[in-house]
């Protein structure tokens, strides 16, 4: 431990004035303690800058990169150095440096007027953090799946891969996304054009996918632990379509989602 | 000195030429098994709970040494370092047991906010004790000894109390801690700060605190003084050794024997060709130093 307060001091200040320098452009404090002019003294110190800001830059630009590309680079440089003030960096790891990127993108709605910009935002969020999450182990037994007597279906109740995420938005967001993921300039109909998408990491690659009302109704009820046959029925409540009219089609869902790992497990009870 | 110090379970590859292991080299690496001496991972790259990057290092290592280079614990901030940071970083060692573990003679945080840069640091008696503390806390938190990498620097500080060489030598002799030696970095601050010239850098250096070697490239920049354009480099990772940098290689080699070395390329990377070309380079200097 240092041993001295007053030492302690000198070392803390010079951080301190230039950490201000980097964030608040406070010059003079740490202009002081250094041997140039002032201007030679601020070109070197805007090596740092940059390379700071220009360090966030990166990391946000790599998880944001549609809403980067919505914006411009111009307008999404202005946003990190805010965002920089605002939302200080408080780890050593960057990973989830962009988590409260979407809320702030929101509080400057003012200047974007992009309604839908924060929910690509939490898009591109949720699918960034699905690469570090724990991978879960394949427990799925398809064959003894396969012998299940259809009288216990209504008691089946699956585990959705820790890494498998749902999102809804009132606006087409997945379109959005993708559009611009594939450099696409087609034109798209924001109002009254919702759209549900789940983000899959199964298999060590990520992928967003998007589902319809039903298969994302049928995921909720499924990840918050409820029973096939109570999901049928809240599914067709909600939907207000029917099995029998081949409307909703479980056995579909069932395949897609045990075949792509969203499932990880399955189990019957009472 | 750290207490509880216990080096990993493989052997240091003296004699060897490593890479930087970057992205785009990952999959032919993966399938070729290319011959390379060792691979250095940034370790706050793979603190992820699973996911890709864990798979594929994890099958790496069966093939390949693998050494850890941290950037953000920070190690010269005035204040504690995060213990927290820490902990993945402890699993990882766990996980892949790597055959060293470094980070940098540099700052990035303050009690408010972690600025995630390598920062310079003045050379004072204080900064010592500062960073001294903060080395025994790693050490003796992952219970074993790590290297500390000399800066590049773009500035100094009024005053300095030593020099960076003798900075380097009090703090490895007080921690125990060893000298990952970057070569770039003598030049890069050498030419940016013109207080020291790299031979007088080499030979002022405990002879037995390097244990590892960086070698790479920079980028010429320029600032006004006021009066007249200066020039400044910058440490970007992104070309070829340049002829000075090896002359000083050389020089180092001389006094400080067969060190681990590596090729560090972290921007505009190129096919793994270039590097392997920089790997042959080094491996022949290496092979006439002295064990």
């Amino acid at each position: 431990m240092l041993k001295s307060k007053n030492i302690k001091s000198e070392l803390v200040k010079l951080q301190q004035d230039f950490a201000s320098h980097i964030f608040d452009k406070d010059d003079q404090k740490i202009i002081d303690e250094l041997p140039y002019s002032k201007q030679e003294a601020l070109a070197r110190l805007n090596i740092y800058r940059n390379n700071v800001i220009g360090n966030f830059e990166g990391v946000l630009a790599s998880t944001f990169e549609v809403v980067k590309k919505i914006v411009g680079e111009k307008y999404f440089e202005k946003l990190v150095e805010t965002y920089a003030v605002k939302h200080p960096s408080q780890s050593g790891n960057l990973d989830f440096y962009g988590q409260y990127f979407p809320a702030f993108i929101k509080k400057k709605l003012k200047e974007h007027k992009l309604l839908y910009l924060e929910d690509v935002a939490k898009l591109e969020l949720l699918y960034h953090q699905s690469y570090f999450e724990k991978d879960a182990k394949a427990l799925f037994d398809v064959e003894k799946f396969k012998k299940i007597a259809p009288e216990k279906y209504k008691d089946l109740s699956f585990k959705l891969h820790p890494t498998s995420l749902l999102f809804s938005s009132k606006f087409p967001v997945f379109t959005i996304w993708k559009n611009n993921i594939e450099d696409k300039k087609k034109k798209i109909k924001i109002a009254d054009n919702a759209e549900m998408m789940l983000i899959e990491s199964a298999g060590g690659t990520s992928m967003i996918t998007k589902l319809t009302e039903e298969e994302f109704i049928f995921l909720s009820l499924i990840g918050d632990g409820k029973k096939l046959y109570e999901t049928y029925q809240k599914i067709c409540r909600k939907t207000k379509k029917e099995i029998a009219k081949k409307e909703i089609d479980i056995g579909s869902f069932l395949n897609r989602f045990i075949s792509s790992g969203v499932f990880v497990d399955f189990k019957i009870t009472k | 000195m750290s207490k509880k110090i216990t080096e990993s379970r493989i052997s240091i590859p003296t004699d060897k030429v490593g890479i930087g292991l970057r992205s785009p080299h990952i999959s032919r690496i993966l399938e070729e098994n290319p011959q390379i001496g060792w691979l250095e991972i940034h370790s706050e790259n793979y603190y992820a709970k699973g996911g890709p990057a864990i798979k594929y290092l994890t099958e790496i290592r069966k093939n390949y040494p693998v050494s850890f280079h941290c950037v953000g614990n920070s190690l010269g901030s005035a204040q504690k370092i995060d213990l927290n940071h820490l902990k993945p970083l402890k699993k990882l060692i766990e996980m892949i047991d790597p055959f060293l573990v470094s980070d940098h003679i540099s700052w990035g945080a303050t009690a408010d906010q972690n600025l995630n840069d390598l920062l310079p640091l003045p050379y004072t008696k204080e900064a010592v004790e500062a960073i001294s503390n903060n080395i025994s806390l790693m050490q003796d938190y992952l219970g074993r000894k790590i290297l500390i990498e000399n800066p590049s620097t773009y500035l100094s500080f009024k005053n300095p109390e030593m020099d960076e060489a003798d900075f380097i030598n009090q703090v490895t002799r007080k921690t125990g801690c060893e000298l990952l030696l970057d070569v770039n970095n003598i030049f890069v601050s050498s030419q940016n700060n013109a207080e020291f010239n790299p031979k007088e850098y080499l030979e002022k250096i405990d002879k037995k605190s390097v244990a590892e070697i960086h070698l790479a490239g920079h980028s010429k920049s320029k600032i006004f003084d006021g009066k007249k354009d200066k020039q400044i480099l910058i440490d970007t990772h992104n070309d070829l050794v340049c002829s000075e940098v090896w002359q000083i290689y050389k020089m180092a080699i001389k006094k400080f024997g067969k060190i681990p070395t590596l090729i560090e390329w972290d921007q505009d990377i190129p096919q793994l060709e270039v590097l392997l070309s920089e790997v042959e380079k080094a491996k022949k200097i290496l092979k006439n130093a002295q064990k």
